[in-house]
């Protein structure tokens, strides 16, 4: 079941640079003044380098509002030789995500010992507008949940009433809001160019309840997802990571029927589908997080070309056409691509390339080298 | 001119001989006595006959000067002395490029005993690899598993994998009874014990490369062709080996194993089935 995002925030920390700005009030009247103090230097010093298990469980609790220094706009890190990049690029809002799942790569590769919200939203429009006047006529796809679920404390930020506005005026770019939440409620009545995808992270619901802590029930996640579609918002679903699990082919295939139940082809922008992987220096924390009966953990994993633990390219596959040939069976109509996957994944289970499948083609087209722009540092995957 | 400066010296009897590092020992005897602050960091009681350098420096600096090469657990091991404030084991670690931490004080606390300390440090095993243990949350138990890999003759990688192969499972209350009622499933050599234990963490996919290799074995393959299946990571395939003595024998090999369809299907669709 979803957590609320008052209850679960024990303390929200405001730098003090913010102290005349309406972030105050806001997080005083939501969360209540009790749990709001102003800081006057970084929180938690003593906190370096990577977070133990209690640390990075304590980061989850502690919100922190401050301005973020650096870079906003980033390539997404699928954007790396051997795989097949579709162009994503990601808008980091804050860091760190309020929802807990087992296989979450933020435990690898976060070392604020808070969970962080960039107040200076408005800086993050403008470098976004500097790049978006130059090529705006490219198909940029930007998302905004790549460190932190996109709508997981929008009901808090907001965000996604600055946002939307601001794509709307950039109609061939594209805002993806990436999510395992409900939230939807705050942004409904936006107007909107129909350039905003709203797209949701799903898995079977026992998945969810064995490995997806904290998000919004499989049924929620649906019906949020039916909101959006009926405000003409274009709708998409990531079925990713899938996770094996005894049965795994009865809980995938409900799944897939779940979607098409309440959803037609036309309707949803695309589904992708993807399989656990991690990064072998995240198993050492994730054991001790969630010990070893996690499905995550007790994974038969082994490490792949690019050295991510994944499980064995012929089982992933036969996982891929498993839940494409459902799709398929269901409509012939449903777009489904492989996320964060190589080219013999792709055509193993498409049989085609990313580039030959007409449907989402133009997704993986290269785009122009953008000035500034550089391959992310982190080598971890988008949350899912 | 050079000229020698002023040492001073002082009675071993008023120095502390307390400074344990693991494996250090056949190091520090023929190096003449020097103390920082009393504390005696090389040369043992009898040498010198009976005075030690005493230098004015400051106890990390000369430490790591002295022996740049520590291994992670002799480094937590000259910690634990009582000339170690918070502050200065922090500021020790990070000079042989460790970050103090909450996981680190937890792997530093493990209770090895001087077996499995004296191996830790022979194969310079790092907090990463011996990390698997703290998922046991029992000192027991974790110092019995080293103990144990101790009587085998694993390298250094070989001790990495058995440590987190072993943890794991141990960690999994449907398998930990069954390894702790089989001593671990001990074998002297490293190899045999790591694909036993591979089996039990790894059940699906190890039984499905059996059988893949199996059905290989069973292929009529042309003479002169050797096929071994092989994994390597995520991957798995087929592994030809083709002896010919002329390009025409090579021709011919090739062309036979290209007469047949040779696909070797999996047919079970699921780890564990």
């Amino acid at each position: 079941m979803e957590v609320q995002l008052t209850r679960q925030i024990e303390s929200v920390l405001i730098d003090a640079d913010l102290v005349d700005s309406p972030w105050v009030k806001r997080a005083q009247d939501f969360f209540g003044p009790e749990k709001v103090q102003i800081i006057q230097s970084a929180p938690f010093p003593e906190t370096k380098g990577t977070l133990s298990a209690r640390e990075y469980n304590r980061s989850k609790r502690v919100l922190h509002l401050t301005k973020h220094k650096g870079a906003f706009f980033k390539r997404c890190p699928g954007a790396k030789p051997g795989l097949s990049c579709c162009n994503y690029f990601v808008l980091n809002l804050g860091l760190q995500c309020n929802m807990n799942c087992s296989y979450c790569y933020l435990q690898s590769y976060i070392n604020s010992p808070t969970l962080q919200i960039y107040t200076n939203i408005d800086d993050a429009i403008s470098e976004l507008r500097a790049m978006a006047t130059e090529f705006p006529q490219h198909f940029y796809r930007v998302g905004t949940g790549e460190v932190t679920d996109s709508l997981g404390l929008d009901d808090f930020t907001r965000f996604s009433r600055q946002l939307i506005p601001f794509f709307n005026e950039f109609k061939n770019w594209t805002l993806e809001f990436k999510t395992k939440s409900s939230k939807v409620d705050q942004f409904l009545d936006v107007e909107h160019v129909g350039n905003t995808i709203v797209s949701w992270s799903l898995n079977p619901q026992n998945v969810i309840t064995q490995e997806e802590f904290g998000t919004a029930d499989l049924v929620d996640r649906l019906t949020a997802a039916r909101k959006c579609r009926d405000q003409k918002f274009p709708v998409a679903f990531h079925i990713d990571p899938m996770i094996w699990h005894e049965g795994w082919q009865e809980s995938y295939g409900a799944l897939a029927d779940q979607i098409a139940a309440q959803f037609l082809p036309k309707e949803v922008r695309w589904i992708t589908v993807g399989a656990l992987r991690f990064q072998p220096g995240q198993k050492a924390i994730m054991r001790e997080r969630f010990g070893m009966e996690s499905l995550v953990t007790s994974a038969e994993v082994f490490p792949s070309h690019e050295g991510k633990l994944r499980y064995d390219s012929v089982l992933r596959n036969e996982m891929f056409q498993f839940l494409v040939a459902r799709f398929k069976a269901l409509s012939p109509e449903w777009k489904l691509s492989l996320c964060m996957e190589t080219k013999e994944s792709w055509v193993t289970t498409m049989a085609s390339t990313a580039r030959q499948v007409p449907e989402i083609k133009n997704l993986f087209d290269p785009l122009p080298k953008a000035k500034g722009l550089r391959l992310p540092e982190i080598i971890g995957q988008t949350p899912i | 001119m050079i000229s020698p400066t002023a040492v001073n010296l002082i009675p071993l009897s008023r120095c502390e001989n307390t400074l344990n590092v693991p494996g250090t020992a056949l190091w520090r005897s023929p190096l003449p006595p020097l103390a920082v602050g009393g504390l005696l960091v090389t040369g043992t009681p009898e040498s010198m006959e009976g005075f030690a350098v005493d230098l004015d420096r400051d106890l990390l600096d000369v430490l790591f000067a002295l022996y740049p090469m520590l291994s992670w657990i002799q480094v937590v091991t000259i910690t634990r002395h009582k000339a170690f404030s918070n502050e200065a084991r922090s500021r020790f670690v990070n000079l042989y490029g460790y970050r103090w931490n909450e996981d680190l004080e937890r792997i530093s606390e493990i209770p090895f005993s001087s077996v499995a300390q004296q191996w830790l440090a022979e194969k310079s095993l790092g907090p990463r690899e011996i990390a698997p243990l703290l998922i046991l949350n029992n000192g027991n138990l974790q110092n019995q598993v080293v103990e144990k890999i101790t009587n085998s003759k694993a390298t250094r990688s070989h001790g990495a994998r058995l440590i987190e192969l072993i943890s794991e499972i141990l960690a999994t209350p449907s398998n930990a009874s069954l390894l702790l009622e089989n001593e671990l499933h001990f074998f002297p050599q490293p190899e045999l014990w790591i694909q036993k234990l591979e089996a039990i963490r790894f059940p699906g996919t190890v039984k499905r490369d059996a059988e893949m290799a199996q059905r290989l074995k069973n292929l009529d393959l042309p003479l002169k062709v050797k096929a071994e299946f092989r994994r390597s990571g995520d991957e798995t395939g087929v592994e030809l080996k083709i002896s010919a003595r002329a390009p025409a024998e090579m021709h011919k090999i090739l062309s036979d194993l290209n007469s047949k369809s040779w696909e070797v299907a999996w047919k079970s669709n699921s780890p564990g089935k």
